[in-house]
């Protein structure tokens, strides 16, 4: 590449990696030795396996339906089907990986309950040519503004099936073989609604950003 | 005008592609000639540039969500999982 350009410097900062981080600890020391008492019929693992897991799930669910009721109901109905199925959790795949897949599915059929507008929402991904860019605007900071509102809108405004890889990969932070696998997506299939999702958060932002200016 | 063509085409085969892989950019999950092949029009497009620094402060920003909500309740005290015991407890 070219030295001297104006945009080498920008480059070399947009060349970095997007910070991962790492998958919130539940003391997984423990949990496989909770899972397989649990599997043997232990209610008490399971449990401890509740109270560890419940907020994370619950945080997940709640950007898929309605409100907060609708969200512990899921939540609870996940468990549950997780308790009952327990004794066939192979542990192939981590434990909150298995338990997302449950509460999601949840999710979508309480969504699929709903008239089809909602299940057939549009993704619109495409730059705004005449939109400012924003990637060093003060404003970003989450705490300042309401771009985290305009962020969840934007999530939520997601057709599901894509809905669910911003808020596994970015939001909730797991790795893509493990969101694929939570989706039950090959990774090329994941990474391909993961960039259109993305595509679609950031439009958003765009248009945010036009209105600000005008 | 000709002589013109080829490259212009080039061109957009190349926006068309570095426009498809710019998550897989910012993810790391390219190959070495691949990044290097994004990087090389990105150098050129001032319209993927803008689209790939704002989709890196789009995902840092959905990043920070999560962090922010990483400070939830997780001690096994919340309404959440008190919730999810009881109806275990009743129908479990």
């Amino acid at each position: 590449m070219a030295e001297g350009q104006p945009w080498v410097p920008l480059l070399s900062r947009l060349a970095e990696p997007v910070r991962v981080r790492s998958v919130r600890p539940t003391s997984a020391e423990e949990e496989p030795a909770l899972i397989e008492r649990a599997k043997g019929g232990d209610r008490d693992a399971f449990e401890e396996l509740v109270r560890r897991n419940a907020d994370r799930l619950y945080a997940v669910v709640i950007r898929f339906v309605a409100d907060d009721e609708e969200a512990q109901e899921v939540t609870q109905e996940a468990f549950l089907r997780a308790w009952r199925s327990i004794g066939r959790f192979q542990g192939r795949s981590q434990f909150f990986t298995w338990l997302y897949r449950i509460g999601i599915n949840e999710a979508k059929r309480r969504i699929g309950r709903r008239p089809p507008s909602e299940l057939f929402a549009s993704l619109d991904d495409d730059p705004i040519p005449e939109a400012p860019d924003w990637s060093e605007a003060p404003q970003l900071r989450l705490e300042q503004s309401d771009l985290r509102r305009v962020l969840e809108e934007s999530i939520r405004e997601l057709p599901l099936r894509y809905r669910a890889t911003i808020i596994l990969r970015d939001v909730e932070g797991l790795s893509t073989r493990e969101a694929a696998e939570v989706m039950e997506l090959s990774e090329t299939a994941f990474k391909s609604r993961l960039h259109r999702a993305r595509l679609a958060v950031r439009r958003s932002l765009d248009e945010y950003f036009l209105e600000e200016r005008q | 005008m000709r002589s013109l063509r080829p490259t212009k085409m080039r061109f957009m085969r190349e926006h068309r592609w570095t426009h498809s892989h710019l998550s897989a950019y910012l993810d790391s999950e390219l190959e070495q000639g691949e990044r290097e092949r994004i990087e090389e029009h990105v150098g050129l497009c001032p319209d993927c540039r803008r689209v790939l620094a704002t989709l890196r402060r789009a995902i840092s920003s959905l990043r920070a969500i999560g962090d922010a909500d990483a400070g939830r309740p997780g001690s096994g005290t919340s309404d959440v999982s008190e919730g999810v015991l009881a109806r275990l407890r009743r129908e479990g």
